[in-house]
């Protein structure tokens, strides 16, 4: 059963699309839809949340938008991780484990 | 994305909105998958994304485009309602311009005269050697901080000195050369012009506009006679003729290569009305002074050079200063024969390093006060325009309630609505500024033509510069932001549902405490601009009402340079004789002198004078007014003989040598004695007994009024001492030279001109009169400044008045409207009409009353500073005070019983029914 939703901070999100995009170029329904399948349903992205992130990341050069045609022969706008966005994919996902290890070590003490 | 995004704006919103719809289709169809019904999946998705407008604001907002974006919607916006309430605007506008304007206008004469670089290349690398203006000439004594060099000197630092990667050096005073074309017959000119040492435009970094500028081999005694002609004179005096390049022209009957013209706004080194526009190498002033051997050029000792340069890099000028100092110690104890007391004097020597760029000036040392004064006074005009505008936007802002609780409650946060105010009265500020400049140039220009009148050149220009164009810009924003930002907080911290419900029926005078406080403001800003215009102008009426011990009406006077002309000393006496034979033959005119120097006008040298038989010490350091006259001075400038006889015609050379002195002189130096008949003489062993005392006059100010008077000698033209040491001879010979002639007629003098010009032709037509006016004129341009002033303030504080006089009326009125059922009320409850003018007359007494308090202690105050300033001001003047005090309540029963009686005729069954 999935779990209850809960909230997601904007800085991991932006993560998330990453590595999300990081498996294959995606348009924006199917990255919402891959986190959230992923995540068991943990994480629900909205539309809200989800496409200023994606106007973020692109300013920021992480990722790079086209236009391409899907199946039906109309088009979508597609998300292209840049390599820029790989490099800081893997150093965010360092510091996200950095993180993640220092707050076990503090909860189990 | 960035810059393009915001032109490509449609395109944008399509795409995205094409982008949602499609999440929202894919994500109806997954719920479809899962096994909704197609309506139920569509609702599920809208409810997920929430709808598609709100997701594109999100994303609109996260970039910096839509801040761009909406800041350029709120100056539209704010433009808007500044068109729809022309009324207030134009107001506001005016207002603002003539506030910035006039602290625009201030700011120009400032940056002139205070900041502005001298235009040569590089002003900021140029360094002055020594500090202090100094008038020609020190002999031969320590000036402790040194200004001025001998030519010795100069040489020494230039040649031995290695920090210098340039020196030069030029004369402390402008000298008056008479030059002629000798190729064309032209008429004879009066050129102010200086000696400059043969780097000098090198150092200065400047190029020629024609020909060439004077080089170091032009400035060796045995070069040929060159002379660089400045830009404004050759335009002005030639016509821009340039064929005067490499001509010969005479200069005091020598004759001169002019090798160039210098660059077109360039005038020297210092700021000043009558610039120098004739550069002379260094080693040609003994030719034209006539010295020879005794020439200033040749005497060590006498210092009359300013010395400017440039430092080589990596030079200090902290460190070069004290290695300057040492240097100059040396040099004065090998080279000079000092006294006992001079050595003991040679420690306190030194030489400070000044920066060279901003010119030498006292011009500038002059008006720093009365700048700084006229500065603060345009800040409280502008201070009290914002509180006024401050008020009007308060009233607005009143006005608006509704419309910005609406907003408010519609979800507006209160900083855009701020930001929104704020813009608007920013943009208010800004086209005010863009006004004030007109009335900045206009005003500009009319005070430099009252300071510098009479003057031939005006060294600052009006037309707004790029400084001042950024200080009007600067001041602009800053007034709007200032009067902008306590309506705006107010405005948007209104509470919104008192806004929404309507005007409330209340009695009390709460929410318009801020506009109360902003009249408060005004009223005291008001009182102290009061004081302070009274003062000033009381100083002024001070200064024209002394007497100044001669007569101004019914007097002419010319200047002349004899010297220039090209007469020796001995032919002075008969020429002299013939120009006031010839002048006083003119019909109405009484009497003619000539004079070395003249009161409020020339003057003066000062000396020092020993008594024979004295040997009291302090006798050397009274400073004296020397003075040479022609018979008949005294009648002629009206000065009354009080005791002796005047200098007549029997004062010839052979004769005893004499002397007039005024009263002071006899006061300090033979008190409770008769000075008639005693001698004395220039400070100088062995001539204390050189003149003998045969008048007394009444003193008469020879220098500005503001200044101290020293005690004045007269010698006649005709009788001349010899002196050994190379110094006083040469200010002996010099002063034979006649500088003024003055006639006493009748009736007015503009009428004598032509026949004073005629005459003086008809003896010599080579003589060219620098100036000639009358004494009343003369008189009135030494006042210029202070009268400036005073008016300038005066219509300053009258700004403030009107400003806040209207500002006092629009609160009281408002109240009276705001309160209009209160009193209904009241008249229905028995109050007559007189109750209720005294009620609302009351309220802005009030105001005004604690404006005062504040204000009056802070005028007193600064009414005790300016005293010291003044001319002939108490610490504290009443007079004034009570005058500004009186002044400033009358307008306030004016502004409030308009209000006052208006409130006063209101019906009360009218009153009550309004709502």
């Amino acid at each position: 059963m999935p779990d209850k939703p809960s909230d997601l901070v904007q800085g991991t999100l932006e993560m998330l699309v990453l590595k999300t995009l990081a498996l294959e170029p995606m348009h924006g329904f199917g990255v919402a839809l891959r986190i959230e399948q992923i995540s068991n349903g943990v994480f629900r992205v909205n539309p809200g949340s989800l496409f200023p992130a994606f106007s973020r990341l692109e300013r920021t050069g992480r990722i790079k938008s086209e236009w391409r045609s899907t199946e039906n022969n109309r088009r979508a706008k597609y998300y292209v991780l840049t390599d820029s966005g790989r490099k800081a994919l893997k150093e965010e996902t360092r510091e996200w484990g950095r993180q993640i290890a220092a707050i076990t070590r503090i909860l189990e003490a | 994305m960035g810059l393009k995004a915001l032109f490509h704006k449609d395109q944008r919103n399509l795409d995205l909105d094409e982008e949602l719809r499609d999440y929202l289709e894919a994500s109806t169809q997954e719920k479809m998958r899962s096994g909704m019904t197609h309506t139920d999946a569509m609702r599920a998705s809208r409810a997920e994304m929430g709808t598609i407008e709100t997701v594109k604001e999100k994303v609109h907002a996260a970039g910096w485009e839509s801040f761009v974006e909406s800041v350029w919607q709120d100056i539209r916006y704010g433009l808007r309602q500044l068109f729809r309430s022309s009324g207030f605007t134009l107001t506001a506008v005016l207002t603002l311009a003539l506030g910035i304007g006039a602290n625009t206008a201030i700011f120009t004469l400032v940056h002139a005269v205070m900041l502005k670089q001298l235009p040569i290349a590089n002003p900021h690398e140029l360094y002055r050697i020594g500090e202090g203006e100094y008038y020609c000439c020190e002999w031969g004594g320590l000036e402790g901080s040194w200004g001025t060099f001998d030519y010795q000197f100069y040489k020494h630092l230039r040649d031995t000195n290695p920090s210098f990667k340039q020196l030069a050096a030029f004369s402390g005073s402008a000298t008056s050369f008479n030059v002629r074309r000798a190729d064309t017959n032209g008429a004879a000119q009066t050129i102010s012009g200086e000696y400059v040492s043969g780097n000098y435009f090198a150092t200065l970094g400047m190029q020629a506009h024609l020909g060439r500028l004077l080089v170091p081999s032009d400035d060796k005694p045995e070069s040929p006679t060159a002379a660089v002609l400045g830009y404004s004179a050759w335009q002005n005096h030639y016509g821009g003729d340039s064929s005067i390049l490499g001509s010969t022209i005479t200069i005091n009957g020598l004759p001169v290569t002019l090798v160039g013209i210098a660059p077109q706004g360039f005038f020297g080194d210092r700021l000043s009305p009558n610039p120098p526009e004739l550069w002379v190498p260094l080693n040609q002033e003994p030719l034209f002074e006539g010295n020879g051997q005794k020439s200033i050029l040749n005497s060590s000792g006498d210092a009359w050079l300013y010395i400017v340069g440039r430092l080589k890099p990596g030079i200090e000028p902290s460190q070069l200063q004290t290695q300057l100092s040492t240097d100059l110690r040396q040099w004065l104890q090998s080279e000079r024969k000092l006294s006992q007391e001079d050595l003991a004097e040679i420690p306190k020597q030194h030489i400070q390093i000044t920066p060279g760029g901003i010119g030498i000036s006292s011009f500038r040392s002059n008006s720093k006060n009365g700048l700084y004064l006229l500065s603060a006074a345009s800040v409280l005009v502008l201070l009290i325009a914002c509180a006024h505008l401050a008020n009007l936007l308060l009233a607005r802002s009143a006005a608006r309630q509704q419309q910005t609780a609406l907003r408010l409650s519609l979800g507006a946060t209160r900083s855009r609505l701020i930001r929104a105010v704020l813009t608007e009265s920013i943009l208010l500020s800004v086209i005010g500024g863009a006004a004030g400049l007109l009335f900045a140039y206009a005003g500009t220009k009319a005070i430099l033509l009252i300071v510098f009148r009479g003057a031939r050149y005006i060294p600052v220009h009006a037309t707004p510069s790029l400084p001042i164009l950024g200080f009007a810009m600067l001041v602009s924003v800053l007034t709007g932001t200032i009067f902008g930002i306590a309506p705006a907080w107010i405005g948007t911290h209104a509470d919104p549902q008192e806004g929404l419900r309507g005007s409330s029926r209340s009695a009390t005078a709460h929410s318009s405490s801020p506009q109360k406080i902003l009249v408060i403001l005004q009223a005291a800003l008001s009182i102290i601009l009061l004081a302070v215009a009274g003062l000033v102008t009381q100083s002024l009426r001070n200064l024209e009402k002394t007497n100044l011990g001669f007569q101004t009406q019914g007097r002419l006077f010319a200047t002349i340079n004899f010297k220039a002309a090209g007469y020796k000393p001995d032919q002075l006496p008969a020429l002299y004789e013939q120009l006031q034979q010839r002048l006083e033959q003119i019909p109405g005119v009484h009497s003619s002198a000539l004079s070395l120097n003249s009161p409020q006008n020339l003057c003066c040298i000062n000396l020092n004078i020993t008594i024979g038989g004295r040997t009291d010490k302090w006798i050397e350091d009274v400073n004296i007014i020397y003075n040479r006259i022609s018979p008949h001075y005294f009648e002629t400038i009206g000065t009354p003989l009080l005791r002796g006889r005047v200098i007549n015609e029997h004062d010839t050379q052979g004769a005893q040598h004499v002397a007039v002195v005024d009263e002071s002189f006899a006061r300090k130096f033979f008190p409770g004695e008769d000075a008639i008949g005693k001698s004395f003489g220039i400070l100088l062993p062995g001539h204390g007994y050189d003149y003998q005392i045969v008048g007394i006059v009444k003193d008469a100010l020879y220098k500005n009024p503001s200044v101290v008077q020293s005690p004045a000698l007269f010698l006649p033209f005709t009788q001349t001492t010899q002196f050994a040491p190379a110094g006083y001879q040469r200010l002996e010979t010099g002063t034979l030279y006649a500088q003024v002639i003055q006639i006493s007629i009748v009736g007015p003098p503009e009428s004598y001109e032509k026949a004073f010009l005629n005459a003086l032709a008809n003896v010599d037509p080579n003589l060219s009169v620098a100036d000639i006016k009358t004494y009343t004129e003369q008189v009135a341009v030494q006042f210029n400044q202070e009268r400036l002033i005073a008016r300038l303030t005066s219509l300053f504080s009258l700004l403030a008045l009107a400003l806040a006089s209207v500002g006092l009326y629009g609160v009281t009125a408002y109240n009276v409207t705001r309160r209009t059922n209160e009193i209904g009320t009241r008249m229905a409850l028995g109050a007559n009409r007189s109750n209720i003018v005294s009620m609302v007359l009351r309220s802005a007494f009030s105001q005004v009353a604690i404006g005062l308090c504040i204000g009056l202690p802070l005028a007193i105050l600064i009414g005790r500073y300016l005293a010291h300033q003044l001319y002939e001001v108490g610490r504290f003047d009443p007079l004034v005070i009570g005058g500004a005090t009186i002044i400033l309540c009358l307008c306030t029963l004016i502004a409030g019983l308009f209000p006052a009686r208006r409130a006063a005729s209101i019906e009360p069954m009218e009153a009550l029914r309004t709502e």
